[in-house]
Parts: C-alpha cells; sequence; structure tokens
C-alpha cells in the first residue's frame, strides 16, 4: 500500500461548459498527475447555478469522489432529497441544523479513509449561516477519531477570511482550499505546521468571461444598477483550474501542493 | 527610443515591512526584468498598515517610483490631505467625490513617452460606496487618450466580478487593468483579446505567514469573537513581494505581455 495519496481538488465547475471541461480533462489529469481521487465544487454545474442528482452522477462516472458546495447548494430544489439520502455531495457544515444535507463526509482512498469538510463565509456572503470557525474546530475534532487526513473546502469571498480559517486550523487538518470567487490565487502553500492552503482555486468555464457567465449582462447590471438573468458563457478559450495535493497517507500532513491551470482553446 | 517599455505594477506595501522590502528589491528587480517604469500600491504602507505620509512618498520614489497608486485607506493619515491638494505623484480613487483631495489620474514620462495612470475604487462589498467607477473611467479614458495611448488602471475593488466587468468594459481602450485591494496575487494575469493586460489582483509586500500583512491570530480572534482586532503589522520573515511586469508597445499602447511575479524572501529585514 502506497503511503502518498495525489489528490485532484477543482474550483466552481460552471455550468455545461465546466462539466464539459472537465469530462475532456479529467481522463489526462489523472494520468498526468497520477491522482488517487478527485474532489470538485460543483455548486454553479447546474445552469450555473445549483445542481441536481443528475449531474451528481455524470461526475461520479467520470470518477469525482466527493462534491462540494457553498451559497449555491439549494438553488436546484431536486437536490434536497438528494442530500438527505446520500453523502457524497456536501453542503456548508456551517448552514443551520435544519437544513438538509451535511458538511463532513468521508470516502476511501487506496485503504484510508479521507474526511472531505465544507464550509462558508460569513464576510461578503448572500447568506449569514453559523461561525465557520468554530464549526470547524468541531468538526476537525470528530473527523481526527477516524482519519488524519482532512481536506477544508472553504466557499468564501475574502481572503482575510479564508488565511484565517487556515491559520487556525493549519496543522490540524491536510489541506484548505477556499472556493467562490472563480479566480484561481497564486499563493498555493505548505502553511508552517504543514497544513497545504490556497485561498481559491478558481473554476473550470469560460475563461474571457464574467467568472463563467456572459460578461454583456453583468457589464450593463454595474453601468444600471438593474437586475440581469445570468447565462453560462460558453466560448473558447476555457480554463480548469484547481491544485494536486500530495499527502503523507499514515500522518495526514500535506508534502506538497501545486496549481493546475489548464487553457483549452478547442471548442466544446 | 526602445521599441518596448516594460512597467513594473506592485500590489499593496503593507507598513514598515513593505517599505523595506521595496527599498531591498526594486533596484534588483528592476535590473532582472529591465523595467523602465514602477507603480505601487501605497495605500497600506503608513507604520500601522494603513495610510501614507508624504514622507513615505518621498521614500518610494527616491527608491525609483514613478507613481503611486492607493484606495480606500487614502484619507487615513490626515497628513498626506495637503500633500494630494499640491501633488499629482500620489494618485487617490478617481471615482471619489471631485470635491476630496487630490486627483485619480496622473501622467509621467518614460524613456520620452508619456504614461497615464488611473486609479478606480470598486462598490461591490467596499466602504464607502463611491460613484460608478465604469462610467468615471470612460470619462477619464477619453481625456487621457487625448495625451496618451499609453494607459495604466488600478482598479481597488473586492469583487473577481466587478474586477473583470471593468476591464472587459476597458478592453481595447487601455493599456493595462490591475486589481488591488485582496493583498493575494491571482493566477490570471492574461492578455485580453483586444489587447489589454489583465490581472485580477497584485498580492502585496509583507510578510508571507500572516493575514494581509497584518498578524493572524489577532484576526482568528477577531472572527471567532465578533468583538473585532486590532492586528499589528507583522516583520518576520519569510517576506513575500508580488506583482506584475507589463510590455508595452510605446507607439500604440498596447500590452504585448503580462507576467506576475513572487519574490520570496527569507532574510530578517533590519530595524523594524
Amino acid at each position: 500500500m502506497s503511503t502518498i495519496l495525489r489528490i485532484l481538488m477543482l474550483g466552481d465547475l460552471v455550468g455545461k461548459t465546466g462539466r464539459d471541461m472537465f469530462a475532456r480533462h479529467i481522463p489526462a489529469l489523472r494520468a498526468d498527475y497520477s491522482l488517487d481521487a478527485v474532489i470538485v465544487n460543483g455548486e454553479n454545474c447546474a445552469d450555473g447555478k445549483g445542481i441536481t442528482p443528475h449531474i451528481v452522477k455524470f461526475l461520479q462516472d467520470r470518477g469525482v469522489d466527493i462534491i462540494t458546495s457553498g451559497n449555491h447548494i439549494y438553488d436546484k430544489k431536486e437536490i434536497l432529497p438528494y442530500l438527505d439520502e446520500h453523502d457524497t455531495v456536501l453542503r456548508p457544515a456551517n448552514y443551520p441544523d435544519a437544513c438538509p444535507g451535511k458538511g463532513m463526509t468521508f470516502f476511501t482512498c487506496k485503504g484510508f479513509q479521507v474526511a472531505v469538510m465544507n464550509f462558508m463565509g460569513r464576510l461578503y456572503m448572500p447568506s449569514h449561516p453559523n461561525c465557520p470557525f468554530l464549526k470547524a474546530l468541531e468538526l476537525v475534532e470528530k473527523a481526527q477519531k477516524i482519519t488524519p487526513i482532512m481536506l477544508v473546502d472553504f466557499h468564501a469571498e475574502t481572503t482575510a477570511e479564508k488565511i484565517a480559517l487556515a491559520t487556525l486550523l493549519d496543522g490540524k487538518v491536510t489541506a484548505v482550499v477556499g472556493t467562490h470567487t472563480h479566480v484561481q490565487t497564486a499563493d498555493a502553500q505548505i502553511l508552517p505546521k504543514g497544513t497545504a492552503y490556497i485561498s481559491d482555486l478558481g473554476m473550470s468555464g469560460s475563461l474571457n468571461s464574467m467568472i463563467g457567465a456572459k460578461k454583456e449582462q453583468i457589464i450593463h447590471r454595474f453601468l444600471t444598477q438593474m437586475p440581469v438573468r445570468h447565462e453560462v458563457a460558453t466560448d473558447a478559450p476555457y480554463v480548469l483550474s484547481g491544485v494536486v495535493i500530495s499527502i503523507d497517507a499514515f500522518s495526514g500532513k500535506a508534502l506538497s501542493i501545486e496549481t493546475v491551470y489548464v487553457v483549452d482553446s478547442e471548442t466544446l | 527610443m526602445p521599441q518596448v517599455l516594460r512597467v513594473l505594477m506592485l500590489g499593496d506595501s503593507i507598513g514598515k515591512t513593505g517599505r523595506a522590502l521595496f527599498a531591498r528589491h526594486i533596484q534588483s528587480l528592476k535590473a532582472e526584468y529591465k523595467v523602465n517604469a514602477v507603480i505601487v500600491n501605497g495605500e497600506n504602507s503608513g507604520d500601522t498598515g494603513v495610510g501614507i505620509t508624504p514622507e513615505i512618498v518621498a521614500f518610494f520614489k527616491s527608491h525609483g517610483a514613478d507613481v503611486i497608486t492607493s484606495g480606500n485607506h487614502i484619507w487615513d493619515d490626515a497628513s498626506i490631505l495637503p500633500y494630494l491638494e499640491k501633488n499629482t505623484d500620489l494618485i487617490r480613487p478617481a471615482n471619489f467625490p471631485a470635491s476630496c483631495p487630490g486627483v485619480g489620474m496622473s501622467f509621467f514620462t518614460c524613456e520620452g513617452f508619456q504614461i497615464a495612470v488611473i486609479n478606480l475604487m470598486g462598490r461591490v462589498f467596499m466602504q464607502p460606496v463611491l460613484d460608478c467607477p465604469f462610467m468615471e473611467a470612460e470619462k477619464l479614458c477619453k481625456k487621457a487618450t487625448e495625451i496618451t495611448p499609453l494607459i495604466l488602471v488600478d482598479f481597488h475593488a473586492e469583487a473577481t466580478s466587478e474586477k473583470l466587468g471593468l476591464a472587459y468594459f476597458l478592453e481595447g481602450k487601455v493599456t493595462a487593468v490591475v486589481g488591488t485591494h485582496t493583498h493575494t496575487l491571482t493566477n490570471d494575469a492574461r492578455i485580453l483579446p483586444r489587447g489589454t493586460a489583465y490581472i485580477t489582483d497584485l498580492g502585496m509586500s509583507g510578510s508571507l505567514h500572516s493575514t494581509l500583512g497584518f498578524d493572524a491570530p489577532s484576526f482568528v480572534q477577531g472572527f471567532i469573537t465578533a468583538m473585532g482586532s486590532n492586528p499589528q503589522v507583522v516583520t518576520n520573515p519569510p517576506y513575500i513581494m508580488t506583482g506584475v511586469i507589463i510590455t508595452i508597445d510605446p507607439l500604440t499602447g498596447k500590452a504585448v505581455a503580462i507576467e506576475n511575479f513572487v519574490k520570496h524572501d527569507d532574510q530578517p529585514l533590519e530595524g523594524l
């Protein structure tokens, strides 16, 4: 049994564009990076908002182990019963207990248990869940009894809140990765006490778009302050972005974190 | 005259740490990247990590900065107000009310070419909420275009969507749109299809293991207790200095290339 796990974590897949980019590139990524597991943020996977059981199956058929989310998790109603019946799609753990689904799950990777947790920030976010910091400490304590391998997707807007959660969890979890801004940051690093960190994984979608959506409508909104409907951008070039984290499976320590940023000009 | 101009743009320089890093590395960065001009965001360069003083402006200039940009923290040290009235080498967001001291656009000469620098501030997740940065940008670009095709924009904003929005709005009209404010360098530096260089955020100059240049544990306590905190500028190594180098065709004003850089430094800074 190998002692190193290599896990790909991808930022928000935006609409069909993001799903198709994922389907096109995952076989090569799996081979190139010798991946043992794949985790994607799927909250924008439907038409840019939400996710459906059908899409969950599409991603799982292509090798996704766990799907994380954020503020858009409840946008498609058909996912609600699914969240209660399955534990492969997470919702932010710091949502109220009454919400469907849960915020932590475990899966087996090369014989090792891996915990995945999902939290949402409170600064400049459209809803106001409970404290992600205290919830994270609570779940880490639970997960520690089962495995030292813990991956955290923190869906949040500000770099300050993301870095603060990573600081709190440094040395306690394997990795803290941010999602939500759809723009990959250039700060992937191993923190002083051994936790892998990046402020944002970025997205998979149309590159020269408005974080995956058609830009014209959103520029119009900025100019007029009038509400607009977002549509997923479908034009090339595309980007697929995330990180590959190498993990010592026995200690749960991150050995390295490297960014993945694939630009693809071939029309989907 | 040179065939291309290379401009270094640096993100927020944090307190004494950021200033000392600038002094230590700027000459070698200029040589390494064959830089013709340097623009730095100075709104966090005061000793406490917010604001800027006339002495600090003089410090940056004596070490080779051409223009200093800013953002929401520009007013935090009141000693800068009269300076802003009399000088144009430090600019404030142009979409602050016209009655505020200072200007939001400035020109400087680089290898015989005029370069316009424009500073704007976002409205999404930002305080105070200013007039429309898009309309202000359009107005200033029209003015600048009468003088030079070389136009650089520092958009101090939080949301990636607003930064991308302004970049697409100005695409083909300006040389570059760079974001500041999040203190975290992004990995998306690119030339947009119509020739404008873009990056969502330039990042910062400061202590690496910090929250945006400030002490991380006090940020954590601030979030957990919701009682606020008073984080201090971190002075410990390791440090980072981040930004971009933009290569420009000076005759057309088009960006030819943009590359981001991260300068790592483990050597303690003395006297902080």
